[in-house]
């Protein structure tokens, strides 16, 4: 694999990691197109139920697990090495990537072979083959690797920089590592204990409910371990490339530690028609839920005030004549100004999905598709894809090839997607449910109704795979072909309050930690209990494909 | 940072008011956007009775 990246190049790590997700990113958007395709109701010769459901499992898979949990594990690598000035065990971390790659590269034969279509929750009592599951599990190993550099990195500079508060880029990248320990810590207990025994046929049945439960355990703080590390670039290197300051250091470590003590204990409100589960415990995870939202909204005041005082030192005035001066020509940044467009968006929906009566309007209707494309698929999708501009002439020392497909993609990429969000959103409201192949459904009358939105989304979808292309084509071409240039040091914002100070109480991580435990055994040790202690009936494996 | 970009910054208003505006703005939109779902939508529609 070291071969992707040249061998003089320092971060051959990082680039490794990069190019694993960005290749996962390539599949992935074939599947989707595949999809949008089948949505138009063409006769195409793939469309077929079995293909359907195969390349919504593997688009989930790839796009959702394997581009994500790659390309942070390459971010993280390059903030530990740039911002700490060292990786420490770094030869621990090709051991991680190879075995993240090992088992990426089973659980995809097992999907691609038909075995597995079991869709990114992969819920029982659909089973996939074992080996699906355990090549899920190395790949989730591989990233625990991840996680221990990550640690041994900074405790090896803590020892140097005792009172010296953690550079942002790896407090918030420390943020990301210890909210993924805590939540595939669920994911570890539904895969271990339930899924791979009973796929072995050691065990004939499963608790479906239970696994549900341990898999929305690590399904929702898995949105954050997407989202923490976009916004470490909204906030440490966006306003860098703007030409601005961080408008307050203290207040985004103040996020990042929030997002630690909330993220985990709110998977119930994915679960509110569930049965087994008392209306009290959804009730709280709804309160919890709610109190996720403010770190967003202070991340949206905190990026925005950056981006205002950068619009201002490039000669913007009046009250929004700063966003003219903005750097709309750099793709990077137009990349984040849209994801950030797209996640006040998104981050409405959420609201109405994590209400727990109002979530009966949307409950497993398009909606929910439209949700998380605008959240998952765009505000960290793009920022991540804005990014590879960025990090491409600092890691490869090559210039960007064809800069206007670059400057292109991210608008056709928002486009796309409101032609494909929104249509679904518009569409979920009118009844139309989610995961169901055949959007006429088989001629039944209700979806006459919705039949020119889904043609909408489903050209959405084809200018998203159009985006797509694009930007591989100019990665790959950037990788291959770019001119030769005196690599761009890898910098990071100034914040505008002094950040001298002694290491914060919001450094504490040990602190922290054990109060977010704290919060997921209040808020889990119960329900689960309860479920464990209940008349348990179980139910055997089903294929449908 | 040059002496230039230090007297810009001095100079910049004491306040983000532009983003106070933009945050206010949108969380205007928010509440009354949380309040017409739930109160055209979800209470128009009543209980699911089936």
């Amino acid at each position: 694999m070291s071969a992707i990246a040249r061998p003089d190049s320092p971060y051959r790590l990082e680039i490794s990691c990069f190019a694993v997700a960005i290749g996962a990113f390539g599949l992935g958007a074939v599947m989707a197109v595949m999809q949008a395709l089948a949505r138009a109701d063409l006769d195409v010769a793939f469309a077929s139920a079995k293909v359907y459901y195969l390349s919504v499992t593997a688009h989930g898979v790839l796009m959702a697990l394997v581009f994500t949990t790659f390309f942070i594990m390459g971010l993280g690598f390059l903030f530990a090495r740039t911002s700490l000035g060292r990786l420490a065990g770094e030869s621990w971390g090709w051991y991680g990537f190879i075995l993240g790659c090992v088992g990426t590269a089973i659980t995809t034969v097992a999907i691609l072979s038909g075995s597995s279509t079991v869709l990114y929750t992969f819920y029982p009592p659909l089973m996939a083959h074992p080996s699906f599951y355990i090549g899920a599990t190395l790949l989730v190993i591989g990233s625990w690797i991840w996680c221990g550099v990550m640690i041994a990195s900074w405790r090896a500079w803590k020892r140097e920089h005792g009172s010296e508060p953690t550079p942002l880029c790896m407090h918030g990248m420390l943020a990301t590592v210890i909210i993924w320990i805590l939540a595939t810590a669920g994911l570890a207990a539904e895969v271990l204990g339930l899924l791979i025994p009973w796929s072995l046929g050691w065990v004939e049945r499963i608790d479906p409910i239970l696994a549900r439960t341990l898999f929305w355990w690590f399904g929702h703080p898995l949105t954050y371990f997407w989202l923490l590390p976009a916004y470490v670039l909204w906030y440490t290197v966006i306003p860098e490339i703007t030409g601005g300051r961080l408008f307050s250091d203290k207040l985004t470590r103040v996020v990042f530690v929030i997002f630690i003590l909330f993220s985990t204990p709110v998977g119930f409100h994915h679960q509110f028609t569930d049965p087994g589960i008392s209306s009290g415990w959804k009730l709280v995870h709804t309160f919890t839920t709610y109190s996720i939202l403010f770190p967003s909204f202070v991340t949206a005041f905190t990026v925005i005030a950056s981006l205002e005082i950068a619009g201002r030192l490039r000669g913007g005035d009046g009250l929004f004549g700063w966003l003219g001066k903005l750097p709309w020509r750099d793709p990077f940044f137009v990349s984040v100004a849209l994801a950030m467009l797209s996640f006040a968006v998104g981050g409405f929906g959420g609201a109405i999905n994590a209400a727990y009566a109002m979530n009966t309007a949307v409950h497993n209707t398009a909606w929910i598709q439209g949700h998380f494309h605008l959240t998952v698929g765009t505000a960290v999708t793009l920022s991540f894809m804005g990014s590879c501009y960025w990090l491409l002439p600092r890691l490869t020392g090559r210039a960007l090839v064809a800069p206007k497909l670059a400057l292109a993609q991210p608008y056709l990429w928002f486009l796309g997607m409101i032609l494909f969000s929104g249509s679904s959103h518009i569409t979920g409201l009118m009844g139309q449910p989610r995961r169901v192949f055949s959007s006429s459904f088989f001629g039944d009358e209700a979806a006459q109704s919705w039949q020119f939105l889904t043609s909408l989304s489903a050209i959405g979808g084809v200018v998203l795979f159009v985006s797509s292309l694009l930007f591989l084509m100019v990665v790959g071409g950037t990788y291959g072909w770019g001119k030769r240039i005196d690599a761009p040091e890898v910098r990071f914002a100034v914040p505008l309050d002094d950040d001298s100070a002694p290491a914060p109480v919001w450094d504490r991580f040990g602190l922290w930690v054990g109060i977010a435990v704290l919060l997921i055994v209040l808020a889990y040790a119960y329900p689960i209990y309860e479920l464990l202690t209940m008349e348990r009936f179980g139910s055997p494996g089903f294929k449908p494909f | 940072m040059t002496s230039s970009d230090d007297r810009k910054l001095r100079d910049l208003p004491e306040h983000p008011k532009g983003t106070l505006a933009i945050v206010a703005i949108y969380a205007g939109l928010f509440a009354a956007g949380w309040i017409a779902f739930y109160v055209w939508l979800f209470l128009g529609r009543g209980a699911p009775t089936h």
